[in-house]
């Protein structure tokens, strides 16, 4: 018989289960500058993250194929200026990750050792 | 990645526009220059007066905090703050609560209500960004220490100084506030450069 309790994910399944696009550190950079503000240049968030140039757009690039964020080339002061904005499925990318990760990090907490019998 | 890492990325990402502190300090400078030269050539200073002043004040910051803020833009790059929700009713909120103070207590000074609102906010920046932003707690302290050098000075300080002080006291701490936001923004940007330079930060 199944009970509820076993078909609970466990703490490592959940793990497994983490979205990857938005685990990897340098992504969950972007995603976190963005998620604090409106939107933000390029130059800032190569600044924020300590990305190079070619990774931060790599990974720009990633995430926009993913529908993440959003890219806009503008010109401001005769200066081409390229912002970047976190897309409704962005934020709740984000939100569900915190969730799971806090999740996790509860299961974790109350895991207890194994006794040998 | 280490929550330090990404305690930084937040910080520095919803209180950019705040930690471009030279903007504060340069405001600070031209307050403690504007509202001292008031208090200099004026024969008889009063509140009003100083109240005068510092509204002449901002007009003299507005050309070098618009400098300052592209010193910003081109060194750290944009970025367009997302205002809260209920931001826009904090201006109504303080002018209702500064007239409903006037209409009910009348011999309160002019700036008073001015001033237990910078008291407020910088105690609540302070708080709120702790312990990054700790300096904050200096325009309170500032403030009490005014307050409590007019209150006790027995006669020392004219009643029609009261504003002027203060708003030289504000002022003046403004500049050092502003200047420790700006190095805390200068060093955080820093550090995400280097802990970005880490092997952890690459290509998937």
């Amino acid at each position: 018989m199944q009970t509820g309790l076993s078909e609970m994910p466990t703490p490592f399944e959940n793990l497994a289960n983490f979205n990857r696009l938005v685990h990897e550190p340098a992504r969950l950079s972007i995603l976190t500058a963005l998620a604090a503000c409106d939107k933000a240049d390029f130059v800032f968030l190569r600044n924020i993250t300590g990305l190079t140039k070619g990774n931060l757009s790599s990974h720009l690039t990633r995430l926009e194929e993913a529908d993440l964020v959003e890219i806009e080339k503008v010109f401001e002061d005769k200066q081409p200026v390229t912002y970047i904005s976190l897309t409704g499925q962005g934020r709740d990318a984000l939100r569900d990750y915190w969730k799971r990760f806090d999740q996790v990090r509860k299961d974790l907490r109350e895991l207890k050792p194994l006794r040998a019998t | 990645m280490d929550q330090h890492r990404l305690d930084r990325i937040r910080l520095l990402s919803s209180r950019f526009q705040e930690l471009q502190g030279l903007r504060v300090a340069f405001a600070g400078i031209v307050i403690v220059i504007v509202v001292g030269a008031y208090l200099i050539a004026a024969s008889a200073p009063t509140n009003n007066g100083a109240m005068i002043a510092v509204a002449g004040s901002i007009v003299l910051m507005v050309p070098g905090v618009w400098r300052l803020s592209r010193y910003y833009a081109s060194a750290f790059g944009r970025q367009v703050w997302k205002p809260g929700r209920f931001t826009w009713l904090f201006l109504p909120a303080y002018f209702v609560v500064a007239w409903s103070l006037h209409a009910a207590i009348p011999s309160i000074p002019a700036g008073a209500p001015t001033v237990a609102i910078i008291v407020v906010v910088s105690a609540w920046v302070a708080i709120r960004d702790w312990p990054w932003r700790t300096y904050y707690l200096a325009a309170p302290v500032a403030v009490g220490i005014a307050f409590s050098f007019t209150a006790s000075g027995g006669g020392v300080l004219s009643p029609h100084l009261t504003l002027a002080v203060l708003f030289l006291t504000i002022g003046g701490a403004f500049v050092p506030i502003g200047i420790l936001d700006h190095m805390l923004l200068v060093k955080l940007m820093n550090e995400a450069r280097i802990s970005g330079s880490r092997p952890a930060l690459t290509n998937d």
